[in-house]
């Protein structure tokens, strides 16, 4: 709840709304507020500091009451989960009817946007940027992978990105060789090897290497070295910035539905398989590892073009464009 | 391929390992190495011990070595762990000199010993191989190695899996068992090409097991476990002698919680407290006792109302066993599981009526021959014993029925089994082909590690060495594919070694023509090898500025 609580710190306590404002030069003619937690200090400053004429575009990632519900409710349980969640909807529901703009990255997300939006509820699918793999990136990668096949995650330590990792590997990680590796980059590498049900997992010590954070160069490097990327998704809403690289990295990907929500026109892509049950979810990992490395057609390379976020935030782009300049308040 | 077929090579490390009577897992590998030995001759089945990382031929020591020899072998030979595989070789050639030197008159002073050249490869398993391993292989470290043998020496592995017990019921088992066991089943599938498992119960429980870790799925085979007993001579001791003065009835097993002993304590106590006053025979247990019954141990000695009903019989030898299974009025077995139920098959081999639970793979050896009971309920077991105790007709028609019906089964038959998965397996080629993805399998000096691949950065050196494989004798072609990601003339030499270089199969110098177009790279030769190999490496050098990647390696036979 520390995003919710910060939210609050800067829109309702005048020095901490003071602080942040003195960060903002001049009178934007837009602000995008990228989740719902600073929505109600932009309100607070377009009233007070922009004389009403900067126009609030909030950009959804998640509908996150319901996304927060279930993260508490593993934590603490149903019960003690009710007042969060009902604190974060006020939030949420605060920026859907406050904004000029409502962007969502899933057609899942956006009929729940609608349903409560008083304006335009557009569709930015989260994108990928395009990015030079270096020679120095691939000796990163293999430093840390020493040079076997594995498949990666990119994760962060977003309790789902936990959680999923568990509901999907916990009963064993059969599904890599002895000569495979599961590499996990990013903050989720260190969370996942220190919970306790990590030494539990047959097969996974053996089998893991926590990559942690590594430098974007490195990044690229693992993504261009991997056979196979995983995504063990099993919660949460909107898209996973995440999945968009990893069809984009043009190596086999295994992912839930959850994974690839936002990006359903994938799921029968060359190489990509989708997967509900951790058990079907395993095997695919080994078949996928059994392949041969996977080679994209330029029809295929052509078609994951529209993950490029310059294809993405066309319609963002376009709605700007068309949103009516407010009047200044007298 | 070479002439010569492949070998068998039974792992014996925990027969050769074992000091104390044999228990079932021994029994198995024993009766293997006799009957595969007989059925496949000693020179194409041959016994092997994991010694210094590695499979080593095992000759067993003569049982009755002179003394003369003897005395010999410790002068030339220490005592000692490392010395093990060593001094049968060498009483063999102190036998043969003395043979020499008899012969002679006493005058020889000399022998030749020939050791042939290419005598360390048939000392090991060679690629192709079979190794098959039916042992504790749960407690030796070579399981690990299962997975790298098979694919950098080429063996061809046979396992057992004996049950899942500690996987699926992990609480009948001391400590936390299931973790290791579901670790040790992981080694397993990844490391044999085929499994044999003692029962159609088994194979399910392992094949589940590997579809849900997500593990390959190898070729099973169901076993039949021999269940005639060893013949023994020994004479019948005073104890049991004592214990079967009156009638009763046995149940052979150790005494562990699964096993269940405690629902035939309940029934006793249930048969005398109901005020069963017939004569009540006695419950015999023969097995040793195990962990976690000293609570139920401690229950039948006090229990006023058992006491001197119940008696446990240790440390029972064969001859003594058949004894007890002849004299038995009848024979129980209430396990909670089993993966298989050598007792069972053991009592109807010798024409006993059975009782038994119908749990894990006992109906499989019962069949419809056993009286089977729910192994959680002592009043019908209570029951059923108070029926054949007062009714013995049943267990007469039981005996006639099994008389009739029961088929012993053999350890040669199990034997005929495992042979026939080898000669099976054996029509399908291996340990004559390599398949490399050059990033994953091969190294580099020069190069770079890109995924399966290995990317030139310009500087001239080795950029393709390896991979260090065993390679049986053959007639060979290479095949190098890649790509050429600038143009470049220069050339490129390829060859192809063995003994850590000493040995060059194949050389060649590939140059792109100027004819030649298109990023594609494919560089093919031919090699022959008159031995074994069991480091072949396919070395690639190129000259500065070189800017190329290598994708794939492979050897293939060309029999």
């Amino acid at each position: 709840m520390e995003d919710w609580a910060i939210g609050q710190l800067a829109s309702k306590d005048d020095d901490v709304f003071d602080l942040l404002k003195s960060e903002i030069a001049g009178t934007p003619d837009v602000i995008h507020v990228e989740q719902p937690w600073l929505f109600a200090f932009a309100q607070r400053f377009v009233a007070e500091c922009a004389q009403g004429k900067s126009k609030l575009i909030y950009g959804s990632e998640n509908i996150e009451h319901s996304l927060k519900r279930q993260i508490i409710e593993d934590l603490v349980g149903g019960v003690r989960a009710r007042e969060p969640a009902h604190l974060v909807l006020e939030c949420e529901l605060n920026a859907v009817r406050g904004a000029d703009l409502v962007c969502a990255t899933s057609t899942h997300d956006a009929t729940w946007l609608r349903s409560h939006a008083s304006t335009e509820v557009i569709l930015v699918p989260n994108g990928v940027r395009a990015r030079e793999t270096t020679i120095t990136g691939i000796a990163e990668a293999n430093a840390t992978t020493g040079h076997l096949k594995i498949a990666l995650y990119c994760a962060s330590a977003h309790p789902p990105n936990i959680s999923g990792f568990f509901e999907i590997f916990g009963r064993g990680m059969g599904c890599l060789s002895p000569d495979e590796r599961l590499v996990v980059a990013g903050d989720a590498g260190l969370h996942i090897q220190s919970d306790s049900r990590f030494a539990k997992v047959p097969g996974l010590k053996g089998r893991y290497i926590s990559a942690g954070q590594v430098s974007e160069e490195c990044l690229q490097g693992l993504l261009h070295v991997c056979h196979a990327l995983v995504l063990p998704i099993t919660k949460g809403e909107g898209t996973n910035l995440k999945t968009a690289e990893a069809l984009w990295a043009g190596r086999h990907v295994i992912a839930t539905p959850v994974a690839m929500r936002g990006f359903e026109e994938y799921s029968c892509a060359a190489g990509v398989i989708m997967r509900n049950e951790a058990v079907a979810f395993r095997q695919a990992i080994r078949e996928a590892m059994a392949k041969d490395p996977l080679s994209l057609g330029l029809e295929d390379l052509q078609h994951r073009r529209s993950l490029l976020w310059e294809t993405t935030l066309k319609p963002l782009i376009a709605a700007i464009d068309g949103l009516e300049p407010r009047v200044a308040f007298a | 391929m070479s002439e010569r077929g492949a070998r068998t090579w039974i792992n014996v490390t925990t027969s050769v390992n074992w000091t104390r009577p044999p228990v079932g897992i021994v029994r198995v590998e024993r009766a293997l190495v006799e009957h595969l030995q007989k059925q496949l001759g000693q020179d194409l089945c041959r016994l092997c011990v994991w010694k210094d990382d590695r499979f080593t031929e095992w000759v067993p020591m003569a049982t009755a070595i002179p003394p003369r020899i003897s005395q010999a072998l410790d002068v030339i030979i220490p005592r000692g762990p490392s010395f093990d595989i060593v001094r049968p070789y060498v009483v063999k050639a102190l036998g043969k000199y003395s043979r020499a030197r008899a012969r002679s008159g006493g005058t020889a002073d000399e022998m030749e010993l020939v050791v042939p050249l290419d005598g360390a490869s048939s000392l090991h398993p060679a690629p192709g191989d079979f190794l098959l391993s039916v042992g504790l292989d749960w407690d030796n470290v070579y399981t690990k190695h299962f997975f790298q043998l098979a694919k950098k020496q080429g063996l061809r592995i046979i396992t057992c899996c004996y049950d899942l017990i500690p996987v699926l019921f992990p609480q009948y088992c001391v400590g936390e068992v299931a973790q290791k066991f579901t670790e040790y089943f992981l080694e397993l599938s990844w490391g044999s090409e085929a499994v044999l498992c003692i029962s159609e119960q088994t194979r399910k429980d392992y094949t589940r097991l590997c579809h849900e870790l997500g593990a390959p799925m190898r070729r099973t085979v169901v076993i039949p476990l021999g269940d005639n007993l060893p013949s023994g001579e020994s004479v019948i001791g005073d104890s049991v002698r004592a214990a079967t003065e009156c009638p009763f009835i046995l149940f052979v097993s150790t005494i562990e919680r699964r096993k269940n002993h405690e629902v035939l304590y309940r029934a006793y106590h249930i048969l005398r407290r109901r005020g069963f006053s017939g004569p009540l025979p006695r419950l015999i247990f023969v097995g040793m006792p195990g962990w976690g019954v000293g609570d139920l141990l401690q229950d039948i000695e006090l229990d006023p109302l058992t006491r001197g009903s119940i008696v446990q019989l240790n440390h029972v030898s064969d001859t003594e066993l058949a004894y007890l299974y002849r004299q038995a009025l009848f024979c129980i077995f209430p396990s909670l599981y089993e993966g298989w139920g050598l007792p069972v098959g053991e009592a109807l081999a010798m024409g006993k009526a059975v009782v038994a639970s119908g749990e894990g793979s006992l109906p499989e050896v019962g069949g419809d021959l056993v009286h089977y009971l729910p192994a959680w309920n002592p009043y019908e077991w209570a029951d059923t014993i108070q029926a054949y105790v007062e009714h013995p007709e049943l267990i007469a028609e039981s005996e006639r029925k099994v008389r009739a019906g029961y088929k012993p089964r053999q350890w040669s038959d199990t034997a005929r089994t495992v042979r026939e998965l080898i000669e099976e397996l054996a029509a399908t080629s291996a340990g004559d082909s390599l398949d490399l993805l050059a990033g994953y399998d091969m190294s580099t000096e020069c190069g770079i590690y890109s995924g399966p691949s290995i990317l030139s950065t310009g500087s001239a050196g080795l950029l393709l060495f390896g991979p260090h494989r065993a390679l049986r004798r053959g007639r060979y072609r290479v095949c190098v594919y890649g790509s050429v990601l600038r143009e470049h003339r220069e050339p490129i030499s390829i060859d192809v070694v063995s003994r850590q270089g000493l040995t060059i199969h194949a050389s060649t110098n590939y140059q792109r023509s100027r004819e030649e177009s298109g990023i594609d790279l494919n560089i093919e030769m031919l090699f022959s090898m008159e031995r074994d190999a069991e480091d072949i490496e396919v070395l690639c050098r190129v000259m500065k500025d070189a800017a190329l990647q290598i994708d794939r390696v492979v050897v293939q036979s060309c029999a």
